[in-house]
């Protein structure tokens, strides 16, 4: 193992022995410019692994910020821990004609914790430095090394991480041992150079001239589209302990015995509050809510991230003393109670997020999740729970981590499999307002709207809020209606569902403009879209739209006596592939019924389909603002 | 050695009077009937509310030790919005090698579980101690099995280094609170400002003498024990468009004025203005740098003196020169940080870097220049009544020419001569003049000013075509630089402009002044409006406002208590001028409105007309003349808003004819 180090230092020293390069900015070719807030001139990366608890990771990088837009990009942070240690940092800063003009050392950044900004405390710390720009554009060159101890989370790669940045040349390469396996899967990449000299191999990905993309909304994520690289090992170990794996289900069965097994001991009082709680249920189904429920309200969301406890979730009996813990200790408490009553569950990981990001189907590391939720494999139809909410209906995921594919920790190992989707027709919102408006402009009525499937989220948080606040938020969500005062209002939840019912009841004086023997008035003060949609000219990307919804508003306004209808707003109705939006105006008996249908179907759709996407969303912002001209009756 | 008895004694019996009396209450006892409530009878929208709160503090005979401060509170949370109470932070500064320390940290929680008290212990493992950055660490920790319906308590002790500020204590918070007291003990030979601020009174301010208790080296000292209360303290919330809530908060706040040791010395801190103004100018940080500094631009400036003969030019080529050559770091200060040379020799530097060696350079050009202290916006007003130092965070220069003065910040390069950035806009700033010092208006005159003209005609294709001018000055000229200093070049800011609106389109534009900052900065386009599908239909529905249209109004509660702080004027006016083809008539013209606000703080006027038949135009101007309205006047600003959004919806109604 030594005599593998010595030569792993050898060989680098060698690659070492470069000309001084210059990173003046007449150098960049120019078409790696357009679009780009800055340039990647060299990114050389290595990570050298000697054992599975010994490696090292290197990274020479200079990028060139090319214009006061990219003033964000200009910090460098790097976290450490236990586990991964600093051994050489520092900065080269270099002006617009590749002259030397800053050197930053290590003992120039700022040494503190990291603060990720929810939990109560993590014990990674990181150095950080932002150097001050004085003038546009500015290299700036890193200098990285870091030590591990572990080699369970192997570096990613993702040269461009951002669609404005190009890069002008980047490598990434493994050195080990022929013997040390690893797996890699890669995104646009070409494939890896694979040399091998005896007791050394090295795998080289290389990159040059990489364009930056013009930034087009609704595209898929920018980890399918742009290079990256993901890497995992087969053998490793991580704080003492060891482990091997080469899929998801071997991935999975070392999670269950090394970090879940023996860990959901409970006091003795509790699972005699338990089995007394269920002992009058029906059926599982009524029992899992019950204990779900329990849980719910006995905890609450704390995260404490330290060591292994990164990964490892806190013993089921500390969280009984506590009554707090962060995902992973939830999920492994509620599941512990739920073995008190004899229903199986299963620990999950999942990657959260509004985007609906998949566990890839065929490759296996640990990097891919950021959250952990329950299982309950119930003969028909899963329950799934998320326990880090107090307030979350039973088997409700919602936008956090729906329709994507996760992973079960099962005792025979991990198995892929997709969370419940909520799908356009599902994320229903159906409103149906009855108003009235007389002579003066004033208008009164009642409005009933239900909220299911995703649209639940619409006003998950409302019922919570004290009421000077509640007041202030039904005020905007109804932000057509001018100044308008609630008569009555209310939020009944159905769990079961879930569902929202919200029944609100309001006057306003105003709402008609009366203008000489005229009044006229907004026919859809409740649902006006206000998205704007940027066009995209020779758009490159599908459309992707990520979560699909269906808006349904019956709206009713009843007209003063005295009046007539002058003109009858323009009905209009719009479909493709991708949605549909349709407004229909009918008057009857005084009465103007409007009935607004907006439908968004969520998929991914040929690129030429955007220029279509951005015409329905401007039809409907033109079509929502519709008016009514009422003449008075002679 | 029986002075020595009696002293200690003494000193036990203050520590035991304070923890006997009705002060300190006892920590952990159960209190039956608050475990019981559900809800808070004085405000049935808390989340939580504070049982008991109690803090004392005095300086310490123990050497190095400085100030102790002891903090105890009881806390009844009444759901899942007010478990936030149960995360504690306390944040330790550290400062020149001297730092805080906390200890003696006590926490727990209470629970009613079958009708019977259930206490758990915080495990002192689980606090945690977080770095921030140099100056400053948090300990953290979070109650155990707290719950809705819990009673939480906790108290620790700090020991500070820091006197200067004592300890200040606030009476309100986002929670409401049924009693509060704090009780002071300062040796006599120790001088404190002490202010109430804020609107509650108290309900208890006493103060009794205690004699002897102050032994340090030898020397004996009184000291005054003061207690103050508060009882029923509702909560404070925060209101938008809103300054500091330092400015509002009920609080009691110190600032040290003078020592007296015993060996006879007396130490200043701060006495008066007077004492302040001489301090500062032969403060090393301070007057002496602008003294020894003011020639760092000896060679730009003579240049200017020959180009310039009039002051006010050659005023603001020193402060283009100096604003120019420096990048800001983003911090504070009234002291420079970096020193002057340094700042000049890197190039970067604090507020009190940069704006120093502006007043230094204007000062060596012959320029009558004030150095002027303020206390940004979100750090609060400062006292008028004597000088607190701590609370001047920020500094700027003050030209005096003739007959009028301008007030400069080189901070920020987007700024033209004589305008502060809206983070110094806080009311009133202390100058500290050649000979004396006085407050200075911060109030700005400049504006948020803009001019819209949009000149269209409606073609038989169903399109607008025609010219939009927009022009911004003062405020708004400045955050209209900076958004399209945002974008690489105009080119794509244009690009940007036009993609997000896709009905719109842009042709031959120019964007004039962008680089003249003192100038308005105009911007004009050619148009083409999709606004018709079909030309077919009879009648038409037009709204003017295609740009910048006003459609809610900011302002949805009924009530308001606090002034609205817009920070600078408003001076807004759109004409919209449509010429509509011969074969159409116009059928309706939108309401005309003018409404005033009360003492003319404000007015809204919208008109629209028709010339020669077929050139409607309409014109809206909006002013609110005043930076700061009233609360009083709140209902008067929220209706003129519902004007402005009523009328922004307006129709014109064209027929064919």
């Amino acid at each position: 193992m030594k005599k593998t180090v010595l030569f792993f230092i050898a060989f680098l020293g060698c690659t070492a022995v470069i000309k001084a390069q210059s990173y003046s900015v007449a150098l960049i070719p120019q078409d790696l410019k357009s679009y780009a807030k800055a340039v990647v001139r060299k990114d050389e990366r290595t990570v050298i692994i000697s054992s599975p608890s010994n490696m090292v990771y290197q990274i020479k990088k200079a990028t060139t910020l090319l214009n006061q837009t990219s003033e964000d990009m200009a910090k460098t942070v790097v976290l450490y821990n236990k586990s991964r240690k600093i051994k050489s940092l520092a900065l080269n800063i270099y002006d617009a004609n590749g002259y030397l003009i800053g050197k930053v050392k290590e003992s120039d950044f700022e040494d503190r914790n990291y603060i990720d900004g929810y939990s109560l405390f993590q014990d990674d710390r990181i150095k950080s430095y932002r150097p001050v720009i004085r003038s546009y554009p500015v290299t700036v060159e890193e200098i990285i090394e870091i030590r591990y101890n572990q080699t369970l989370a192997i570096p990613d790669w993702d040269p461009q991480y951002h669609d404005n940045i190009a890069i002008e040349k980047a490598s990434f390469e493994i050195l080990k041992s022929p013997d040390y396996q690893i797996k890699f899967k890669s995104v646009a990449l070409p494939d890896p150079e694979i040399n091998t000299q005896g007791k050394a191999e090295s795998i080289k990905w290389t990159l040059a001239n990489v364009k930056a993309n013009k930034y087009e909304p609704y595209s898929v994520n920018e980890d399918k589209r742009l290079p990256n690289l993901k890497i995992s090992p087969v053998k490793f170990s991580y704080d003492g302990i060891d482990g091997e794996y080469t899929d998801w289900k071997g991935y999975g069965k070392w999670v269950y015995d090394k970090l879940l097994t023996g860990r959901q001991d409970l006091l003795p009082s509790t699972a005699a509050t338990i089995k007394d709680l269920v002992k009058n249920c029906k059926n599982q189904k009524e029992a899992a809510q019950l204990i779900y429920e329990y849980a719910q309200k006995k905890n609450r969301y704390v995260s404490v991230q330290i060591g292994i406890g990164g990964f490892q979730p806190m013993k089921a009996s500390e969280v009984d003393r506590l009554s707090y813990g962060d995902c992973k200790a939830l999920v492994n408490y509620t599941s512990a109670l739920l073995g008190i009553a004899g229903i199986e569950s299963i620990y999950t990981e999942v990657k959260a997020g509004p985007e609906r990001v998949n566990y890839l189907k065929d490759f296996a590391s640990i990097s891919q999740g950021n959250h952990i939720i329950l299982c309950l494999p119930f003969e028909k139809d899963s329950v799934w729970l998320e326990c880090t909410s107090k307030d979350m209906p039973f088997g409700f995921l919602g936008s956090f981590t729906q329709g994507r594919r996760a992973l079960l920790i099962k005792k025979d190992g991990g198995e892929l499999v997709k969370t419940p989707s909520y799908n356009w027709r599902k994320n229903l919102q159906q409103r149906n307002a009855q108003f009235e408006l007389n002579a003066l402009g004033s208008l009164n009525g009642k409005i009933r709207t239900l909220f299911s499937g995703i649209q639940y989220e619409n006003r998950e948080s409302l019922a919570e809020l004290s009421p000077t606040k509640k007041e202030e938020q039904i005020k905007l969500s109804y932000r057509d209606i001018p100044d308008f005062e609630i008569l009555s209002y209310n939020l009944s939840q159905e769990k079961l569902s879930p569902k929202w019912t919200e029944d609100l009841e309001l006057s306003t004086a105003h709402f008609g403009t009366q203008n000489g023997k005229y009044l006229i008035f907004d026919i859809n003060p409740v649902n006006v879209s206000k998205m704007d949609l940027k066009e995209v000219i020779n758009r490159k990307n599908q459309l992707y739209i990520n979560t699909g919804y269906t808006d349904i508003d019956t709206i009713k306004i009843k007209v003063p006596g005295n009046y007539k209808l002058e003109t009858l707003p323009m009905c209009v109705n719009k479909s493709f592939d991708f949605g549909s939006y349709e407004l229909k105006n009918t008057f009857n008996n005084g009465e103007l019924l409007t009935v607004r249908k907006m439908i968004i179907k969520e998929g991914v759709y040929p690129p030429e389909h955007y220029e279509a996407f951005v015409n329905l969303y401007e039809t409907a912002k033109k079509f929502d603002k519709s008016r009514c001209v009422l003449v008075k009756n002679d | 050695m029986r002075k020595l008895y009696l002293s200690v004694l003494l000193f036990l019996g203050f520590l035991s009077a304070f923890a006997q009396e009705d002060g300190n209450f006892p920590f952990g006892t159960v209190d039956a009937s608050h475990l019981q409530q559900s809800t808070y009878s004085k405000d049935s929208t808390a989340e939580a509310y504070v049982i008991n709160e109690f803090g004392s503090a005095y300086i310490s005979e123990r050497e190095n030790t400085g100030l102790v401060f002891t903090y105890h509170v009881k806390i009844k949370i009444l759901n899942n919005k007010g478990l936030d109470q149960a995360n504690i932070i306390v944040p330790i500064r550290s400062s020149d090698g001297s730092s805080e320390f906390l200890r003696d940290i006590q926490a727990v929680t209470i629970n009613l579980e079958n009708g019977l008290p259930q206490k758990t212990t915080l495990d002192p493992k689980k606090i945690y101690t977080e770095k921030v950055n140099e100056y400053y660490e948090r300990k953290k920790f979070t109650l155990p099995d707290a719950k809705v319906g819990s009673i939480i308590e906790y108290q620790y002790t700090l020991e500070s280094p820091f006197i200067f500020n004592f300890r200040n204590w606030e009476f309100q918070c986002g929670i409401p609170k049924i009693k509060s007291e704090y009780w002071v003990k300062i040796p006599g030979n120790y001088d404190y400002n002490i202010g109430l601020y804020g609107f509650q009174k108290l309900d208890r301010q006493d103060s009794e003498l205690v004699k002897d208790c102050f032994r340090v080296g030898g020397g004996v000292a009184d000291c005054s024990l003061m207690k103050f209360g508060m009882k029923d303290i509702p909560a404070f919330v925060e209101e938008d468009y809103m300054t500091a809530s330092k400015n509002f908060i009920s609080a009691i706040r110190f600032e040290l004025r003078d020592i007296r040791y015993f060996n006879g010395t007396v130490k200043n801190f701060t006495k008066s203005w007077q004492d302040v103004y001489k301090e500062l100018k032969t403060d090393v940080d301070f007057g002496v740098q602008i003294k020894r500094h003011s020639d760092l631009f000896k060679n730009q400036i003579s240049a200017l003196q020959v180009k310039y003969k009039d002051q006010k030019e050659l005023a603001k080529g020193i402060y283009n020169t100096v604003k120019n050559w420096y990048q800001w770091d983003n911090y504070y200060g009234k002291y420079a940080r970096n020193g002057l040379k340094k700042a000049y020799e890197t190039r970067t530097g604090n507020v009190g870097d940069i704006n120093l060696t502006l007043i230094g350079a204007l000062q060596s050009a012959g320029i009558n220049t004030d150095p002027v202290l303020l206390s940004t916006r979100d750090n609060g007003l400062p006292t008028k009544l004597f000088p607190v130092m701590s609370e001047f965070n920020y500094i700027i220069a003050k030209v005096n020419l003739n007959n009028e003065s301008f007030l400069l910040d080189a901070t920020d390069k987007d700024l033209p001569f004589g305008m502060l950035p809206f983070r110094c806009l806080n009311k009133e700033g202390r100058a500290i003049g050649k000979d004396s010092c006085y407050w200075v208006n911060l109030v700005p005159d400049k504006k948020y000013k803009q001019s819209d003209y949009i000149k269209l005609k409606l073609d038989s294709s169903g399109n607008f075509t025609g010219k939009i001018t927009i022009r911004t000055a003062d405020y708004q000229a400045y955050y209209k630089r900076k958004k399209i200093k945002e974008f690489a070049s105009t080119d794509e800011y244009i690009e940007n402009l036009d993609e997000k609106n896709p009905n719109i389109k842009i042709k031959n534009y120019s964007i004039s002044n962008l680089d003249s900052l003192e100038l308005p900065l105009t911007e004009e386009y050619d148009v083409v409006i999709k606004a018709f599908d079909t030309m077919d239909i009879g009648t038409l529905s037009i709204n003017p406002f295609i740009f910048n249209k006003t459609t809610e109004n900011p302002f949805k509660l009924n009530e308001r208590i606090y002034p609205i702080d817009f920070g600078a004027q408003k001076d807004f006016a759109t004409v919209f001028q449509l010429e509509i083809p011969k074969n159409y008539e116009v059928k309706l013209l939108p309401n005309s409105v003018a409404l005033q606000l009360p003492e003319n703080n404000g007015k809204y006027i919208f008109n629209s007309g028709l010339l020669n038949n077929n050139l409607i135009t309409v014109s809206e101007f909006f002013t609110i003349n005043k930076p700061e309205i009233p609360g009083t006047h709140y209902p008067y600003l929220k209706e003129l808003y519902n004007k402005i959004v009523q009328s922004n919806k307006s129709n014109i109604i064209i027929n064919k004819k």
